[in-house]
């Protein structure tokens, strides 16, 4: 539904260039280094700058395209764009921006405004003017101002800067239901893996000024380079089956295998992808009798390659995979070979859910 | 205390004024708006010459200006051809002459508020849905509200102290083109300091009444626009 | 030796005084007579004359404060009045040196007679009546002529005779009431009617000798300005003189 295929030369900077095709999906994620262009192409794509040479187009109705000379401008494209730097109207408060952002759209009805406030818990910030809020609180304000002006898809450039992490989990997951709600697609920008990881279908990796093709999150989050600045891990989409407080863990179902997660890393929410670093797992031959590692799965091994001083493993679980980082030692040891049945432990706690 | 015939010049003056500040903010605002937006030599060049009454002495203009509205050539003779008054010693005349001399005093701070604000709140409007007629009404013109004030104060205060100008292509006529700074000069030449003394009163605490309110609005300005 | 030190010193002074040149304060309008006859002065003297223009208001003021002018010649006679009568002059010194002659201009128009005010639909520049003689007599001759009611628009009142004329020439104004002297200085002769002398008070342009300790050679100065060469070439530029014709006031104008 996103078709882009563009070409920018901003002023003193590196020619970027993005080719893509974004087919459907609730949520695109752009990955990529600060300053690869990620905020740029952004700005483009809400038409704010036009670009060199190339054609968008959203939904089959094109919004610019060199060639034919067409051209929307922005407040006539059905989308958003939360800037990185909230640009709150400084002359309003709280209250004020979000009704003028209902005025400029002309939707947010007045119900609309009030189930965001209560969404992403500005409640009490409402008459506060914008020099009196903390940043993580101006980014709320910026992010429920773009949801209420997003007509068809809303662009959102590193929008949950400055919140903790408690908090960012709980706008996280409040917008991801919000968009769903009301059928609003989304392109995220963020340099944070995690936040891509949890919230997108689909990723859009930018380097060195080019875009490469969009992968589906699963298997850009499952393939053997690792975003930088993160640990390998295995990412397993799941649902929640059971949630306890007493005995602290939460129950997980992916595809058929259950998995036990620490309870307090469990946002109560009936889906969720587990993350599952290599160097957390480990490899039995034999299920254990009495172990305090919560969870032990049956695998077989489908893949190794070596990494660092060890091996890097890829083992199945039904359609889903694991990673295991093992070392030379322990490889021969267990006399890996293609195929074979192990079972793969680690703790609740090591389980992150994203 | 004050004679009929000086009460009818503070009314003209305060007329003048008011009807000068008015024409430069309506006109002047799209203009401000042009010039803070715009980057290249025209605009550049368009600027300086705006800026001219700043430094230009009163009688260069007020001399410039008699030519200007002479009947025996261009702009003075199509306003006879219509009018069939002269330009000099009109109302009107005082009017063009006060709109030229207090534009930059108007323009400035409108220009400098405009710049200011850049295009960053101007885009976020436009992603939000804000036609261009929306930014300027809801955007750009409440956030430069501190400056507005400013250039409405400087402009009125400056066209009440006008005088050079005035008196150049006035011809002192009561109640047309006799304002308060010409009949206290009148006073002084004549040697009748009370009046003097009156009138000179009268514009000074004017002056400051109207700094007071810029000033005001200005340690206020630097709070509201983050 | 008391007494040589004492002639000694008197005569440095004498001999400082008469080094330091004449110092004059000129009224404006009379700069174009001052640029033919202080040459003449300081040729036939040998003394050295350091002359400067300005309004009468203006030099009036500045005498009072202290400038250290020998001679004012004012374009009127309020203010040499006035300094002799607060003690800046020295008593008895006010002469006059000039008499103002007014006309009508009327560019683009053969004047044989007076004009005909309800004839006149233009606007009339004059000086201001409270703030020039030249302006108080305008406002006489308009009497004259049938009055303020008998013109169709206001008069344009201009602060100085200099002024008015510029609204004349500029052609903002359609006719003026002006110097003689100064539509002789710019060579204009068309459309000029003399004014009678008698419907209008004497502008009366006197000169004063300032209270400095070079009183005679100022009193020397207005000698020569009532001389008969001075006064013929005061008359060609467009003044009367006193004595032409008109008794002396009691004043002295």
């Amino acid at each position: 539904m996103l078709c882009c295929d563009i070409r920018v030369t901003p002023a003193a900077n590196a020619t970027i260039s993005a080719s893509f095709h974004w087919q459907s999906g609730a949520m695109l994620g752009i990955s990529g280094p600060s300053g690869v262009g990620k905020t740029t192409l952004l700005q483009h794509l809400a038409g704010l700058a036009r670009p060199q040479r190339g054609r968008i187009r959203w939904r089959g109705n094109s919004w610019f395209d060199a060639q034919s000379g067409a051209w929307l401008a922005p407040h006539r494209r059905p989308v958003s764009l939360v800037f990185q730097d909230q640009r709150l109207f400084p002359h309003l408060d709280v209250a004020g921006n979000l009704r003028l952002a209902a005025r400029f759209s002309g939707r947010g009805r007045a119900a609309e405004q009030d189930a965001l406030i209560t969404l992403l818990e500005l409640r009490h910030l409402l008459h506060k003017p914008n020099g009196q809020l903390s940043g993580g609180q101006r980014s709320r304000v910026a992010l429920a101002r773009g949801l209420l002006a997003a007509p068809e898809l809303i662009l959102l450039d590193e929008p949950f800067s400055g919140l903790d992490h408690a908090t960012r989990r709980r706008v996280m997951h409040a917008t991801q239901d919000y968009l769903r709600e009301h059928n609003i697609a989304a392109v995220l920008v963020s340099h944070d893996p995690d936040e891509l990881a949890s919230l997108c279908d689909d990723i859009l990796p930018m380097a060195d000024g080019e875009t490469a093709p969009v992968q589906a999150a699963m298997d850009w989050l499952n393939q053997i380079e690792a975003p930088a600045g993160s640990a390998i891990a295995a990412v397993l989409p799941a649902t929640c089956t059971h949630f306890s407080n007493i005995d602290g863990l939460a129950c997980y179902d992916a595809d058929g295998n259950e998995i036990l997660v620490a309870a307090d890393h469990a946002p109560h929410r009936p889906t969720a992808r587990l993350s599952i670093a290599a160097q957390d797992v480990s490899l039995l031959l034999e299920r254990p009798v009495a172990t305090s590692i919560a969870n032990c799965l049956p695998v077989s091994v489908a893949a190794w390659q070596p990494h660092d001083q060890g091996l890097l493993l890829t083992l199945s679980i039904g359609t889903l995979s694991l990673r295991c980082q093992i070392t030379q030692r322990s490889f021969h040891r267990l006399n890996i070979e293609n195929g074979k049945s192990l079972y793969a432990q680690f703790k609740a706690n090591a389980v992150r859910v994203l | 205390m004050l004679s009929p015939a000086d009460l009818q010049a503070l009314w003209l003056t305060l007329e003048l004024a008011g009807l000068t500040t008015l024409i430069l903010l309506l006109g002047g605002t799209p203009l401000a708006w042009w010039l803070a937006h715009r980057r290249g030599r025209l605009a550049a060049l368009l600027e300086s010459v705006l800026a001219l009454p700043l430094v230009l002495p009163p009688t260069v203009l007020g001399f410039y200006l008699l030519l200007l509205f002479s009947p025996r050539q261009g702009p003075g003779h199509w306003w006879q051809a219509l009018t069939g008054h002269t330009l000099a010693f009109s109302f009107f005349g005082i009017l063009i002459a006060s709109v030229i001399y207090s534009l930059p005093f108007v323009l400035q701070p409108l220009v400098t508020g405009f710049r200011q604000q850049g295009v960053h709140y101007l885009h976020a409007a436009a992603t939000l849905g804000a036609t261009p007629w929306q930014r300027l009404w809801s955007v750009a013109l409440p956030m430069n509200r501190p400056h507005f004030i400013m250039a409405t104060s400087l402009g009125f205060a400056h066209t009440l102290g006008e005088f050079g100008v005035v008196l150049m292509v006035g011809g002192s006529i009561p109640g047309v083109t006799r304002v308060l700074s010409v009949a206290l000069f009148e006073h002084v030449e004549a040697g009748e300091m009370i009046q003097a003394h009156v009138l000179a009163g009268l514009l000074l605490g004017g002056a400051l009444g109207v700094m007071f309110v810029v000033n005001s609005f200005r340690r206020r300005g630097a709070h509201a626009v983050l | 030796m008391a007494r040589i030190v004492l002639l000694l010193a008197l005569g440095c002074a004498a001999a400082v005084n008469a080094a330091e040149p004449l110092r004059i304060a000129v009224a404006g309008s009379f700069q174009p007579a001052m640029q033919r006859l202080v040459p003449i002065f300081e040729r036939s003297t040998g003394t050295r004359v350091q002359w400067q223009v300005g309004s009468s208001g203006a030099l009036y003021q500045h005498i009072r404060m202290g400038a250290g002018f020998d001679l004012f010649l004012s374009a009127d006679r309020k203010r040499p009045q006035g300094l002799e009568h607060d003690g800046f002059a020295m008593p008895g010194s006010r002469e006059t040196y000039a008499l103002g002659r007014l006309v009508w201009w009327q560019p683009g128009r053969r004047q044989s007679s007076a004009p005909d005010l309800s004839q006149f639909t233009g606007r009339l520049a004059m000086a201001n009546p409270r703030l020039a003689p030249y302006g108080a007599a305008a406002e006489a001759v308009i009497a004259h002529l049938g009055g303020r009611a008998a013109l169709s628009r206001e008069p344009a009142l201009a602060p100085n005779i200099a002024q008015a004329y510029q609204f004349v020439a500029s052609g903002n104004a359609a006719a003026g009431l002006l110097a003689l002297a100064q539509l002789k200085a710019f060579h204009v002769d068309d459309g000029v009617w003399m004014v009678p002398v008698e419907w209008y008070p004497r502008i009366c342009q006197q000169s004063v000798v300032l209270k400095s300790p070079r009183a005679s050679l100022a009193a020397r100065f207005q000698r020569f300005l009532t001389s008969a060469a001075t006064r013929k070439t005061i008359r060609d530029l467009g003044y009367a003189v006193p004595g032409d014709g008109q008794k002396r006031t009691a004043d002295g104008c």
